[in-house]
């Protein structure tokens, strides 16, 4: 079906997709010779609407990542649209034949977030662009591009709009017909970083597989709220990493000390771990995200000194979570070890976790967290034996640090032994014996 | 052999005191402020009390104001709360209650598991029971030389030598060498220290240097 009365303007190239009622056409401007891309639809068609809409939405959206629309004709039989032809391939194809870097994959991420927060920041009213998959993502050398907005709708339509959308990358509440906010792109984009990461060699990174979870969560309301957060979120691991290569290794890094079970010894290890830091020079912060340790240990302890949010105690520093009533106090920069308790949800931003477990046969059998196997998580097994150890070391597949028995406030010799052990493996916590 | 036995015995009396302190401090504090004359500053150092008490001890607190026409209203009455059937207001994670129903208050005292802070416009017979009620009692008066008279007749009327000494907390409002001296008379008189009171900008936006006043005020 090729539309009458082009071929003054416009040489057929290639059909790239035909049926009764509709076209696409790899075309070539006669005047500048320049390919393009054509899309035609009979008026019978019932979604003979959809070019013109596709055409308005795109209407004053100013990216050099969306497809440009040079052209939209009504004539007596068919509606079509000449828009830019873009180059370079799809994500899927690109991905057949690459494995990304933890960089490229964050870097096609924060584009894509880019475009999508273009499209959710234009003119009177955010478009939703509703198809996110890797076939519409366009990789043309280094520069990320979005194709097809066919079934991209108008916010204030999408308590109208079709319940369309790819099965497997659509948001749930899209392909049922809920109502429709920017969330359902941020899903689609949370499907295609998963898709990513499984090509990459960040396979392993929870602080990605943590970002997937939260962009896809089927539950909206749990879902990362705006395009904008996300980029955020994933600025924030493209920033660490930024800080890598400039040496600011430990600045702004976060370790998460998360306990199987009640009584394992977090508590005492994440403190432990603050003051093993602070001992070497670099700044470390405790944080308690379960308890109210640092009060406790302001209350309980002498010679504590509370200075800009911050209680002090010999090599000791607490982060004290002041009430609404207290002036501001602006977060000091450092290392922060988070003491998450049992709550096995690893907070957002976190570089490293140390997962804690105990020897005692009575809190051996717990369930252990499906990312204990990934990178940068190591196991730290409390009132252990080494035979207990080995075997735990052994079903999890995985290196166990036994620790030492502690009997004192102050962090013992053997207590820094085991954090050297497992901070030499970390290539931004080089950390020399004192 | 005598010396020994002392100080063994006066390091169980030290540990008896420390257990029994610690027992005291999980018991929740209820803490009525007095004042010996009008505009002493009795609702500001109860607004800091109260809210050092939640937004840096944690606690749950419920700020009891006795009176019949609240100046506190306008600040703190954005967010309408019940507890139980009484209406109160909530603003920066402490509870108001703004009434002089002296049976409802002494309800909720007795009902819900809090700290209190109860601003008492006036000591009389009908607010004693909220006053004996509480386990840490302020009292709040100028020590300048015109006024020291006011402060023992307030003392004497109301009996409050009466009340257990750990209990009761007197402050002076103006420090200098007169008041200090006068301060060290009525330290003798109650057999308790006279403390000064707190110097606090906003007490609705507390700074750390003021915990350490805050802290003695309630321990």
């Amino acid at each position: 079906m090729i539309p009458k009365g082009i071929e003054d303007r416009y040489e057929v190239i290639r059909i790239l997709q035909e049926t009764a009622a509709t076209a696409v056409l790899l075309v070539r401007y006669k005047p500048i010779g320049a390919l393009r891309i054509l899309k035609a639809i009979h008026k019978a068609h019932p979604d003979a609407n959809s070019i013109l809409s596709e055409s308005n939405l795109l209407q004053g959206i100013k990216s050099s990542q969306i497809p440009t629309i040079f052209e939209v004709e009504d004539t007596e039989e068919i509606i079509y649209l000449v828009e830019e032809y873009v180059e370079g391939i799809s994500l899927r194809e690109y991905l057949s034949g690459t494995k990304l870097s933890i960089e490229k994959l964050l870097y096609i991420a924060i584009e894509l977030c880019k475009i999508v927060e273009t499209l959710h920041t234009a003119g009177s009213e955010p478009v939703l662009y509703r198809d996110m998959k890797p076939e519409h993502v366009f990789m043309e050398g280094d520069t990320v591009r979005l194709i097809d907005f066919g079934i991209s709708i108008k916010k204030s339509e999408s308590s109208n709009a079709k319940p369309l959308g790819t099965k497997g990358w659509a948001a749930p509440e899209q392909l049922k017909g809920d109502y429709l906010d920017e969330r359902c792109d941020v899903y689609g984009v949370g499907k295609i970083i998963g898709f990513m990461q499984i090509n990459s060699y960040a396979k392993d990174d929870f602080r990605i597989k943590q970002i997937v979870e939260l962009a896809t969560n089927s539950d909206i309301s749990r879902r990362v709220k705006s395009i904008t957060e996300l980029k955020e979120l994933l600025e924030d691991i493209q920033g660490d990493r930024v800080n890598d290569r400039v040496g600011k290794r430990h600045l702004e890094k976060r370790i998460a000390v998360i306990g199987g079970s009640h009584g394992v010894g977090t508590t005492r290890i994440a403190i432990s771990l603050c003051r093993f830091f602070n001992k070497r020079k670099i700044d470390c912060y405790y944080k308690d995200n379960e308890k109210d340790t640092v009060r406790k240990i302001w209350m309980n302890l002498k010679n504590t000194k509370l200075q800009k949010g911050v209680l002090y105690h010999e090599s000791f520093r607490g982060l004290f979570e002041y009430g609404e009533a207290v002036e501001n106090q602006n977060p000091p920069i450092g290392l922060k070890v988070i003491d998450c308790g049992t709550n096995k949800s690893i907070p957002i931003g976190t570089d490293v976790v140390i997962y804690v477990t105990s020897g005692v046969p009575w809190q051996q059998h717990e369930e252990v967290p499906e990312w204990i196997s990934n990178d940068g998580v190591y196991v730290i097994s409390n009132f252990s034996d080494k035979i207990s150890s080995v075997l735990l070391a052994k079903s999890l597949n995985k290196k166990v640090y036994r620790y030492p028995i502690v009997n004192r406030l102050d962090i013992s010799k053997d207590e820094e032994n085991v954090f050297s052990a497992i901070f030499k493996n970390e290539r931004d916590f080089i950390i020399a014996k004192q | 052999m005598f010396f020994q036995r002392f100080l063994r015995m006066k390091e169980i009396l030290l540990l008896l005191n420390n257990k029994i302190k610690k027992i005291e401090n999980k018991v929740n504090k209820k803490v009525c402020v007095v004042g010996v004359s009008p505009n002493v500053g009795v609702t500001h150092l109860c607004i800091s009390l109260a809210n050092f008490m939640h937004s840096v001890l944690g606690k749950n607190v419920i700020y009891i104001e006795l009176s019949n026409e609240s100046q506190l209203l306008s600040v703190v009455g954005m967010k309408q709360i019940l507890i139980g059937d009484i209406l109160a207001y909530e603003y920066k994670g402490v509870r108001y209650v703004l009434s002089n129903d002296i049976d409802a208050i002494r309800n909720i005292m007795l009902r819900e598991n809090a700290w209190f802070v109860v601003d008492m416009a006036s000591l009389n017979e009908e607010t004693r029971p909220i006053f004996n009620n509480c386990n840490n009692r302020i009292i709040i008066g100028s020590l300048r030389p015109w006024c020291q008279r006011e402060y023992y007749e307030f003392i004497d009327k109301l009996g409050l030598l009466e009340y257990d000494m750990d209990q009761m907390t007197y402050i002076k409002t103006d420090t200098n060498k007169k008041t200090n001296i006068i301060a060290s008379g009525l330290a003798n008189y109650t057999k308790s220290t006279i403390k000064d009171l707190p110097i606090i900008n906003d007490p609705f936006s507390l700074k750390e240097e003021n915990f350490q006043e805050l802290m003695d005020l309630i321990r």
